[in-house]
């Protein structure tokens, strides 16, 4: 009896992860780059009460032995990384990636970070840098005298004066994960390569396996406002019904109890 | 007399632990590739039909396998069994057998459950390179174009010989018999929902509970019978 009590308690933790998790993506539904998450639970370990193969006391054996499970668990929280909507905001260092690959940015200690958010601002010293003051790599500098700025689908980027003169030119490169879901999410819209993700590939826009940049665009949250709603309405069901389980084994116990007046 | 609250009493104690499996079952609604169970008593066949006490039931958990829902997850290495089928998962003891598809890569790129252990292809570990893995409906696993593997599916004759180990595993032993399973189809995307049905369970625990109840109640009324009858016969003596 106490068993199930306890066993219930797991389902409704589980359950409040999960509302957790479904709170975090609604809070970023507006936060550019940003990618959902989703709580993945496991059944517990099961508890042998009674071994298979026991004989009886009819003398037989039992075919299969008795094993009760003790609950749910949560095992991780899993980034889905599909494409979000784009935003036109007529801001030409707003970059978003159409398909698949990050923007690489420096962290200031020599790690790369990865991130969708390519939301561009100029830094002090002339080079593109997130809202973060992260530098983009490979570098891209915005010389003093710029008046045009353009970037291609290819990721070719060209800064131009008055004049029409090319000021500096490059070319952007992305990185491609493996396994995308296995990044680790720092916030701020990074992401860290972890053994889960396997170790990045890096390679331009527009090229096998990456997508293209379009410029004066943001990528918007992948959140999908209905599916939150929806996941949030199973999750409170099951954390409900789990707390139901509790009331059951707590009126069975007072029954009990109030056998003996 | 007290042979009577004896067979209350273990009717009671059943009660309670099939309210265990039901509450596990409640716990992991939300569990994918769960698959609900059920604990249930089984009488003997040789035993006397009229002796109603605990000793003649064998204790059977059943464990339906219907399919849960597929649900979209969106993430490449998620891949839900369409139809008949489990994966082959390689633990340190053995073979282990689950619908969970909810797969990730280890630090040598091998295809992992979330818990570690190698998800096996028809020739063994699948271990997986390059930027791009697709998961075909047929289980091919290609990785940039070219195919490194294919997830090893297979089906039991017997599933009542499956048993659970936790994290979604099932152990098979040999009474299962492992059956080939031709033309296995799986969806990469999706993963397959618990089939736990909440109303199901709550059903389930109003008649635990009301069962328990009326078990109780005998035992109360056995115990009033046999205090009026140890009172009265004092009187006649």
């Amino acid at each position: 009896m106490i068993r199930s009590l306890y066993t219930a308690a797991t389902g409704m933790l589980a359950q409040q992860i999960n509302q957790d998790v479904v709170a975090n993506n609604l809070a970023n539904v507006q936060t550019p780059g940003f990618k959902s998450s989703r709580a993945e639970f496991q059944d517990l370990m099961y508890q042998v009460s009674r071994q298979a193969g026991v004989g009886t006391t009819s003398g037989t054996a039992l075919p299969l032995g008795m094993e009760v499970g003790l609950g749910s668990k949560l095992t991780s929280i899993q980034k889905t990384f599909t494409q979000g909507d784009y935003q036109q905001t007529g801001n030409r260092f707003d970059w978003a990636i159409e398909g698949d690959g990050f923007f690489q940015v420096d962290d200031g200690n020599g790690k790369t970070l990865y991130t969708r958010a390519g939301s561009w601002k100029i830094s002090k010293d002339l080079y593109l840098v997130n809202s973060e003051g992260l530098k983009l790599t490979p570098e891209v500098t915005v010389p003093a005298g710029t008046v045009t700025f353009t970037i291609d689908a290819g990721g070719t980027w060209t800064a131009k004066d008055k004049a029409g003169t090319t000021l500096s030119t490059g070319r952007l490169e992305l990185a491609k994960f493996a396994n995308p879901a296995g990044l680790t999410n720092l916030g701020r819209n990074l992401y860290a390569r972890t053994d889960g993700s396997g170790d990045p590939v890096t390679g331009n826009p527009d090229t096998e396996g990456f997508g293209t940049i379009s410029q004066t665009f943001l990528e918007m949250s992948n959140v999908n406002v209905v599916d939150e709603m929806v996941q949030m309405i199973v999750g409170q069901r099951a954390y409900e019904i789990n707390s139901k389980a509790i009331q059951t084994a707590d009126n069975m116990l007072q029954l009990v109890n109030n056998l003996k007046r | 007399m007290m042979y009577g609250v004896n067979t209350a009493v273990s009717a009671a104690v059943k009660k309670l632990s099939q309210h265990d499996y039901v509450t596990h079952n409640l716990a992991n609604a939300n569990t994918p590739g769960y698959k609900a169970e059920r604990l249930i008593f089984v009488r003997r066949p040789e035993t006397d039909p009229m002796a109603e006490d605990s000793f003649s039931h064998d204790p059977v958990v059943l464990i339906d396998h219907s399919p849960g829902t597929l649900q979209k997850t969106g993430n490449p290495l998620d891949v839900a069994i369409q139809g008949e089928g489990y994966f082959v998962i390689e633990t340190k003891d053995g073979e282990r057998y689950t619908r969970n598809g909810s797969f990730t890569l280890n630090q040598n790129g091998e295809l992992i459950t979330l818990s570690g252990d190698a998800v096996l292809g028809e020739g063994g570990r699948i271990t997986i390179s390059g930027k791009k893995i697709e998961i075909s409906n047929t289980g091919a696993v290609s990785a940039d174009g070219s195919e490194v593997g294919r997830l090893k599916i297979v089906d039991f004759k017997k599933r009542d010989a499956l048993v659970k180990r936790g994290a979604g595993l099932f152990e098979a032993s040999a009474k299962a018999e492992q059956a080939a399973l031709e033309n296995p189809e799986v969806r990469a995307g999706y993963l397959e929902t618990s089939n736990v049905q909440a109303v199901k369970e709550m059903i389930e625990m109003i008649d635990i509970q009301r069962s328990f109840e009326a078990y109780l109640k005998i035992m109360q009324t056995m115990s009033e019978q046999d205090r009026l009858a140890t009172s009265r016969l004092a009187k006649l003596a």
